[in-house]
C-alpha cells in the first residue's frame, strides 16, 4: 500500500515547507496577519486513496501529460463500450470523494432510461492538487480583505497562484483527459448527463469526444456572462435576506467552533450559499452558527482563514468561461442590491486575474443534440436568458415544474422521456 | 515487558510539543503473557491510574470486558481545542498538528470547509494496546467518557473509548458552493459531522492507522417526522515498517464496521425504522439505484458502491439501528456508507444517534511482503460516541 506512505512523505514535506514558506511570507509580505501558518500541502504522487473516494471500487487513476486524473467508471456487464459521461456542475465540486457518481444517479432518476450504459465521472483537478504557498496567501488575503472591508490586495498572487487548467479544468485539458480516458477502457462517449456548470464541459468537447447526445439541468451555457449571472444572483440573494427577520442580529456574534466573529459579509455570503441548495429552513434565518458554516462554506474558508482549492477551481474555470475579467472591473449598479452585489463582485475580484481568451468556446459540440430542462424559478442562474441562449444554440429546451429550484436534478427525466430524445437515448 | 503508565495526555504537554507516544518497536502485541485474571486486572489498574474501573463482564463469547470511567477533569486533560495546539516544526507520528492539517485538508478536499475552531483534539496513550489520537468536530459539551478494555483470552486487547456529546443542535447547512447539484430531493441537510481517529500500529511503522467517519442528518420537507441518516467512513490499516533481519511488516485490514442507533437517553425521539435503507443486502453495481425515501415525498441519495459479497447490512427495527461491515482482506483502504430512514416522535423533534467504528487489522513479519509464515493475535480497534 502506497498511500498511508505518501501521505507521511506529503506530511513530512508540508513541515518542511511550512518553515520555508514562513520566512518567505514574513519577507515578502512583512504582514503576519495574512501569513498562513497551515504547510503548503504536496500530495506527491495520487491514485485512488490520496484522497478517499466513495466508489473505492469503481475508481481508477490515469496518467494524462504527467499529471494524475481520477474517475470512476462503471461497466454494465456484457458492456459494448457505451459510456455516458455524467457531470454534476461545479467548479469546485468534489464529486468523487464527496458526492459519488451514485449520488448523482440517484438524484437525477435517470437510471432506468439509461440501461446499457456505462457511466463515467471525472475528478475536478483541484481535489488532488498541491496547495501552494501562492495559492494559499492569496486565497488568505482575499478571504481576510472581504472580511475587514478593506481595499482588496493587488492581483499579483493570483496571476501566480491561479492558470486555466491547473485546479478547474482548461478545455484543452478536460478535452485531452476524456479522450485519454476513452482510449483506455475502448469508450464510446455517446451520451453527457449535467447540471448547472456541465454545460461548460459540454461545451468543451469536440471532435471525436463530442458525444451524440447531452442532457442538461439548469446549464450555463456559452456566452453567458459574469455580469448578468453576477445581477441575477444579487437580486436572488437580496430576496433571501428579506426573508431573514433576524439576520442583523447575529453580525458581531462570536461562537465556540469559529474562528472569527460572524460579520455582515457572512451573512451575505450565507445568503449566496442558499441560492444553489434550495432555501433555507426556519422563519427567521439562520442563527450565527449557520450563518458561519454557510457563508464559509460560499467563500471557501476553512482552517483558520484558508481558502479551499475549491474555489481556486471555481475562478479558474469560471471567469474565462464567463468573461468574468471584465464583470470584476465593473462598477456595479446602485439601489436595493448595491451590497449583495458589491460582495458578489468583491468575491469574484480573483476573474481579473483570468482573463478569457481565444480558447473560451462559444458553443456546443455542432454534432451534439442538446436537451436543456430549466427551472423558471432558478435563484442562480436568470431562467429566461438561459433559455434564450440554449435556443440560440439550437437546443431543444422544456421548461422546468414551477417549484424546481437550481438544484433539482429530477428535472432531468423530461429531457429523457422528451420522444426526440427518448428514441435517441437507446444505446 | 516494561510497563507503563496509562494517562491521557495533557494539554499541556501537547502545547509544549512533548507528547511521548511509545517507540513502535516496544508495541508489539503482549503473546504469552497470560496469567491469573487477579493479575490481569490488577495490572490492568496499573496501567489506567488516571482513570477508575467501573465495571466488568463477560461478553457472550466468553472475552472479559472492563470499562473504566474517565471523570470530566481527567478526560478534558487529554482534549484540547486544536487551535490551542501551538505548531511544532518537527514531524513525528505523534505530531498533532499534522494530524489537524491532515483532518482539516481531507474535509476540505471532500467538500466540507471545517474552522479550526470547530475541531478538538483528544490525545490517550494506553500501553500495551494503543496510543489513540482523535482529531474531530468539537462537541459543545462532553457527556461522559469511558474507556474500554476487553480481553480477548489470548492475552491481545481490544482498546476503545467511549467519548463524545450528543449533537442536539439541528444545522441547516449544506455542502458545497458553486453551481452544482444538491444531494437531495425534497429534504433538508440538518446537521452533520466527522472525525478522523489514528491508532498506533502494534507494529513498527511510520504512520497510524486511521480512520475518518461522518454523519448526515436529513429531515424530508414535506413531513417533518421523516428522517434519513447517512454515515460514511474510510479505513486505512498503516504501512508496515522494517521488521529487522531483512524483514518488513504487514498489516492487513480484515474487518470493517460502522454501526449508528439512538443516543442513549434520546431513544424515544426515535419511534420507527429503519423503514427504507441502503446498502441492501442484494444490491450490486448493476441496478445501481441509490436513492433513498425519506417519507413519500422525498429522497435521499447516497452511493452505492457495495458490489462485492464482501459486505453485510444490520439494519434493526426493535432498536432502529443500522450498521454494515466488509470482511475482507487489503492493505489498502476501505470506503463502508449506509442510510436508513426512521422516523421521529414529533415534527419539532431533533433526533440524536451514536456512532461506532471498529476495525481488526492483522500483521505479521514477512521477507516477500506477500506471504506470511505467521498471523500475530489482531489488533482490534473501536471507537463509540459516549451515547452508544
Amino acid at each position: 500500500m502506497t498511500t498511508s506512505a505518501t501521505r507521511e512523505g506529503g506530511l513530512r514535506r508540508r513541515l518542511f515547507g511550512w518553515l520555508a514558506a514562513l520566512s518567505l511570507l514574513v519577507l515578502a509580505c512583512g504582514d503576519a496577519s495574512t501569513a498562513d501558518p497551515a504547510p503548503p500541502v504536496t500530495l506527491g504522487s495520487v491514485d485512488c486513496e490520496t484522497v478517499p473516494v466513495r466508489e473505492t471500487d469503481l475508481c481508477h487513476a490515469i496518467d494524462v501529460g504527467g499529471t494524475t486524473v481520477r474517475y470512476v467508471l462503471y461497466e454494465p456487464e456484457g458492456s459494448t463500450g457505451a459510456t455516458v459521461l455524467m457531470d454534476p456542475g461545479g467548479p469546485g465540486l468534489s464529486s468523487l470523494a464527496g458526492t459519488g457518481i451514485g449520488q448523482f444517479l440517484a438524484t437525477s432518476r435517470l437510471v432506468e432510461h439509461l440501461d446499457g450504459y456505462g457511466f463515467l465521472m471525472v475528478e475536478e483537478p483541484w481535489v488532488t492538487a498541491d496547495h501552494t504557498v501562492a495559492c494559499r496567501t492569496a486565497g488568505r488575503q482575499h478571504l481576510a480583505a472581504l472580511r475587514d472591508g478593506a481595499e482588496p490586495g493587488g492581483l499579483e498572487p493570483w496571476r501566480e497562484c491561479l492558470a486555466p487548467g491547473r485546479h478547474g479544468w482548461s478545455p484543452a485539458r478536460y478535452r485531452e483527459v476524456v479522450g485519454a480516458i476513452a482510449e483506455r477502457h475502448e469508450l464510446d462517449v455517446d451520451g453527457f448527463v449535467g447540471a448547472s456548470f456541465a454545460a461548460a464541459r459540454l461545451a468543451y468537447l469536440d471532435g471525436d469526444t463530442a458525444p451524440d447526445w447531452a442532457l442538461l439541468a439548469n446549464p450555463l451555457p456559452p456566452g453567458m456572462e459574469l455580469r448578468e449571472v453576477l445581477a441575477h444572483q444579487a437580486e436572488s440573494a437580496t430576496a433571501v435576506l428579506g426573508g431573514w427577520a433576524d439576520a442583523g442580529d447575529v453580525v458581531g456574534q462570536q461562537i465556540d467552533t469559529r474562528s472569527v466573529p460572524v460579520a455582515e459579509i457572512d451573512v451575505v455570503a450565507a445568503a449566496y450559499q442558499v441560492l444553489g441548495q434550495g432555501g433555507f429552513t426556519g422563519p427567521a434565518g439562520p442563527g450565527s452558527a449557520d450563518v458561519g458554516i454557510l457563508s464559509d462554506l460560499y467563500t471557501g474558508r476553512y482552517g483558520d482563514g484558508a481558502m479551499s482549492l475549491s474555489r481556486l477551481a471555481y475562478f479558474e474555470e469560471l471567469c474565462p468561461y464567463t468573461a468574468g475579467a471584465e464583470a470584476a472591473g465593473d462598477p456595479g449598479l446602485p439601489g436595493p442590491t448595491a451590497t449583495t452585489a458589491a460582495f458578489g463582485r468583491a468575491y469574484h475580484r480573483p476573474c481579473a486575474a483570468l482573463p478569457g481568451g481565444p480558447d473560451r468556446p462559444a458553443s456546443w459540440p455542432d454534432s451534439t443534440l442538446v436537451c436543456v430542462v430549466q427551472a423558471p424559478a432558478d435563484q442562480v442562474l436568470p431562467a429566461e436568458r438561459v433559455q434564450a441562449l440554449a435556443s440560440g444554440l439550437g437546443a431543444t429546451v422544456l421548461d422546468a415544474p414551477a417549484a424546481a429550484g437550481h438544484a433539482d436534478l429530477a428535472i432531468l427525466t423530461a429531457c429523457a422521456e422528451d420522444e426526440r430524445f427518448a428514441a435517441v437515448i437507446v444505446p | 515487558m516494561m510497563r507503563r503508565r496509562a494517562r491521557l495526555l495533557t494539554a499541556a504537554a501537547l502545547i509544549a510539543g512533548t507528547v511521548v507516544v511509545p517507540a513502535s518497536g516496544t508495541m508489539a502485541a503482549p503473546g504469552g503473557q497470560a496469567g491469573p485474571a487477579e493479575e490481569r486486572v490488577e495490572r490492568l489498574q496499573a496501567l489506567l491510574p488516571d482513570v477508575a474501573l467501573e465495571r466488568s463482564r463477560v461478553l457472550e463469547d466468553g472475552r472479559t470486558q472492563r470499562i473504566y470511567t474517565l471523570d470530566q477533569e481527567t478526560a478534558d486533560l487529554g482534549r484540547m481545542r486544536a487551535s490551542d495546539v501551538s505548531r511544532a516544526g518537527e514531524n513525528r507520528r505523534d505530531d498533532v498538528n499534522a494530524k489537524v492539517d491532515f483532518h482539516l485538508d481531507l474535509a476540505m478536499r471532500a467538500g466540507r470547509n471545517v474552522d479550526i475552531a470547530a475541531v478538538d483534539v483528544i490525545a490517550v496513550e494506553v500501553p500495551d494496546t494503543a496510543a489513540v489520537h482523535f482529531v474531530q468536530d468539537r462537541a459543545d459539551e462532553l457527556a461522559v467518557a469511558e474507556m474500554v478494555v476487553t480481553e480477548n483470552g489470548d492475552d491481545s486487547f481490544m482498546f476503545g473509548i467511549h467519548y463524545g456529546a450528543a449533537n442536539d443542535e439541528a444545522s441547516t447547512a449544506g455542502t458545497s458552493a458553486g453551481f452544482d447539484a444538491a444531494t437531495g430531493s425534497n429534504v433538508w441537510n440538518k446537521g452533520r459531522g466527522g472525525r478522523t481517529l489514528f491508532w498506533t500500529p502494534a507494529y513498527n511503522s511510520s504512520v497510524d492507522h486511521w480512520v475518518t467517519t461522518n454523519w448526515e442528518k436529513w429531515q424530508s420537507k414535506s413531513n417533518y417526522r421523516d428522517w434519513g441518516y447517512n454515515r460514511y467512513a474510510t479505513f486505512d490499516a498503516a504501512d508496515g515498517g522494517s521488521a529487522g533481519g531483512g524483514m518488513r511488516w504487514r498489516g492487513d485490514l480484515v474487518d470493517a464496521t460502522i454501526r449508528s442507533r439512538p443516543w442513549k437517553g434520546y431513544e424515544s425521539r426515535v419511534v420507527g425504522g429503519p423503514y427504507d435503507y441502503d446498502p441492501r443486502p442484494s444490491s450490486s453495481c448493476q441496478t445501481y439505484t441509490a436513492s433513498l425515501n425519506v417519507g413519500s415525498y422525498a429522497s435521499l441519495s447516497i452511493p452505492v458502491m457495495n458490489c462485492t459479497s464482501e459486505y453485510e447490512v444490520y439494519p434493526n427495527a426493535n432498536a432502529h439501528s443500522m450498521g454494515t461491515a466488509w470482511y475482507g482482506r487489503t492493505t489498502g483502504q476501505r470506503y463502508l456508507d449506509f442510510a436508513f430512514e426512521f422516523r421521529t416522535s414529533s415534527n419539532s423533534t431533533i433526533p440524536v444517534f451514536a456512532d461506532y467504528v471498529w476495525m481488526e487489522v492483522q500483521y505479521c513479519k514477512s521477507y516477500t511482503g506477500a506471504q506470511c509464515g505467521l498471523w500475530n493475535p489482531s489488533q482490534y480497534l473501536k471507537w463509540t460516541d459516549s451515547g452508544w
